[in-house]
């Protein structure tokens, strides 16, 4: 984490400060070109989340794709977008699952029935039911760690520093600077309306953010189940 | 993006299984059958009489059995309770419950009405309600009935993560075949109630609805798998099957409906409830299969609940309905004997 997001973590103001602090706001930055998908941070966010077998809160999407006629390795990792206009929390029927100040979409688990509709209502298929702790899961983006003042487990075992985490709202973050050097950032489904907090950068401007969706012809999703 | 290649994909379970489909099926059937069984009485609609008795019952039936479908697909089902105080309307789910509890309180209003000497097409064979009886009753649990078709119209339709759900097409054939499975199901209980009847055929206009009804669910659902779900289909070509034999069911029982309807009047229900069922088995789990990973895999149709689960709460309807048809013939029994009675000089 740069060291304004650890900052963020403490309470701001003060007798001689300013008396409105500054709404701090988490966001990750994911630089495309430094991940080389070795999926230590989906293994990283596992044994720090104890995720069940086969379910992950992140992983890194491998894609082949065809790019001005060259074909082409794309490496996306995936994880909660932690939007500003979440689709889960207003579809959980008990309130369970809930939006922090600092923009974190959380799941209260002693309050989860388990019914399965805030999953099927996130675009960007980043949540699932734990069958082991009875409730739906999705990244939280390690906020035990944020507020402890660490960094999230997927960041920092990240070997590329591909992926960066921080407060979005000062100007002295890393997240923020480089949201101002790539101004042209991506994120997932914009056309969802839900104002993702998870950006991408370093694709050609030509090029488009792969994204699994089978129902679109010619995308081709391979699991182990085809070599069953 | 187009042409892409995705080599590891992480899969998802699907989130909604059996039990789901079942529920969706018994609340659909249940809520459309409660406006057949109150049309007669809320809206004066005189071909609907005959269904007064059977679709109240198994309406009422429906609506009882269907939210255990809904228990036990949570996955924390001793928290169900919850979802009774706390209410958010932002969700169709938290409102949801609130319209299926007061469709099931009214439902059962009704059934006591039914009971009464005097209401016509009731248990007793009432032909002439007394003066005060009000319409009251049958309007509000058509309203909650409404509540609960539109409540789950908007809970498949607005979920955001499911491509396949969103449009015209898997809305359509949803409704199209709740409709179909209610008017199918008091139709032939009601049905199967009068043996002593023969070959009695209903009153056209239910008749020809449910028919119509039928060819829509078989459209609807073909245009859905035609036009929505073709590319998944291509992935996993056993994803066809569920709505192509959900389709040839609605349109085998429209036929069957409209062509020789007093000899093939129960194969037309029984293929009516087979082709809703199918129908939903099919919209939920190739759409969840789309939009989780699960396109090129088994379904689990099972789910976490299993199968006996599964279909426990229909099970639990079936005694209900033999309930039911004992309470009904003791009733009418009694009443013609007291009839009898009453004309011997």
């Amino acid at each position: 984490m740069d060291q304004g997001a650890k900052q963020e973590t403490a309470p701001r103001g003060g007798a001689g400060g300013n008396p409105s602090p500054r709404t701090v706001r988490y966001a990750m930055v994911i630089d495309m070109r430094r991940c080389v998908g070795c999926q230590a941070c989906t293994v990283a966010c596992a044994m720090e989340n104890r995720t069940p077998l086969g379910s992950q809160r992140t992983y890194v999407g491998d894609f082949e794709v065809v790019h001005e006629g060259k074909p082409r390795k794309v490496l996306a990792p995936r994880l909660c977008n932690h939007c500003q206009r979440p689709a889960c929390v207003p579809a959980c029927p008990v309130g369970a699952t809930f939006q922090r100040a600092d923009g974190l979409v959380l799941v209260d688990r002693t309050r989860c029935i388990g019914c399965g509709y805030c999953v099927l209502n996130c675009p960007y298929g980043a949540r699932f039911l734990n069958h082991r702790a009875r409730a739906a899961d999705k990244c939280s983006l390690c906020a035990h760690r944020l507020d402890a003042g660490l960094l999230p487990a997927c960041v920092e075992t990240c070997l590329g520093k591909a992926r960066v985490v921080g407060d979005m709202n000062d100007p002295g973050s890393a997240v923020a600077r480089l949201l101002a050097a790539y101004p042209h950032a991506r994120v997932y489904k914009p056309e969802a309306g839900t104002e993702p907090r998870v950006f991408y950068v370093g694709l050609a401007e030509t090029e488009e953010l792969p994204l699994g969706n089978p129902a679109r012809p010619g995308h081709v999703r391979v699991t182990e189940e085809n070599f069953r | 993006m187009n042409g892409a290649l995705e080599l590891t994909a992480f899969r998802g379970l699907p989130v909604w299984e059996l039990p789901a489909a079942h529920y969706l099926l018994m609340i659909q059937a249940g809520a459309f059958a409660m406006l057949a069984g109150c049309a007669s009485r809320a809206f004066t609609l005189k071909s609907f009489e005959g269904l007064r008795l059977w679709g109240v019952l198994s309406a009422t039936g429906l609506v009882l059995a269907a939210p255990l479908n809904l228990v036990a697909e949570l996955l924390s089902p001793e928290r169900f309770p919850s979802m009774l105080y706390r209410v958010h309307l932002s969700s169709p789910l938290s409102w949801g419950v609130w319209a299926i509890l007061a469709l099931t309180a009214f439902g059962l209003i009704e059934c006591r009405l039914l009971f009464r000497p005097s209401e016509p097409g009731g248990a007793a064979g009432g032909v002439r309600p007394e003066p005060r009886q009000s319409r009251l009753i049958p309007r509000l649990t058509s309203l909650a009935a409404l509540g609960v078709v539109v409540y789950t119209a908007i809970e498949i339709g607005n979920a955001k993560g499911v491509a396949l759900w969103a449009g015209f097409w898997p809305l359509a054939a949803l409704l199209f075949s709740g409709l179909a499975a209610g008017l199918a199901v008091c139709l032939g209980l009601a049905r199967l109630a009068n043996p002593g009847k023969g070959k009695t055929v209903p009153e056209p206009l239910p008749r020809r609805i449910l028919a119509l009804a039928c060819a829509l669910s078989g459209l609807a659902l073909l245009g859905w798998g035609g036009l929505t779900a073709l590319p998944v289909f291509f992935a996993w070509p056993g994803a066809a099957v569920l709505p192509a034999l959900g389709a040839v069911a609605f349109l085998l029982a429209a036929a069957l409906l409209c062509g020789r309807p007093r000899a093939r009047y129960a194969w037309a229900c029984g293929l009516t409830v087979a082709g809703a069922w199918a129908a939903r088995v099919a919209v939920l789990s190739v759409g969840q299969a789309a939009a989780l990973g699960r396109n090129l895999g088994e379904p689990h149709l099972a789910g976490h609940a299993g199968l006996l689960t599964a279909f426990a709460p229909m099970a639990f309807w079936l005694v209900c309905m033999l309930a039911a048809s004992i309470a009904v013939g003791r009733l009418s029994g009694h009443a013609g004997r007291g009839r009898g009675a009453e004309a011997k000089p």
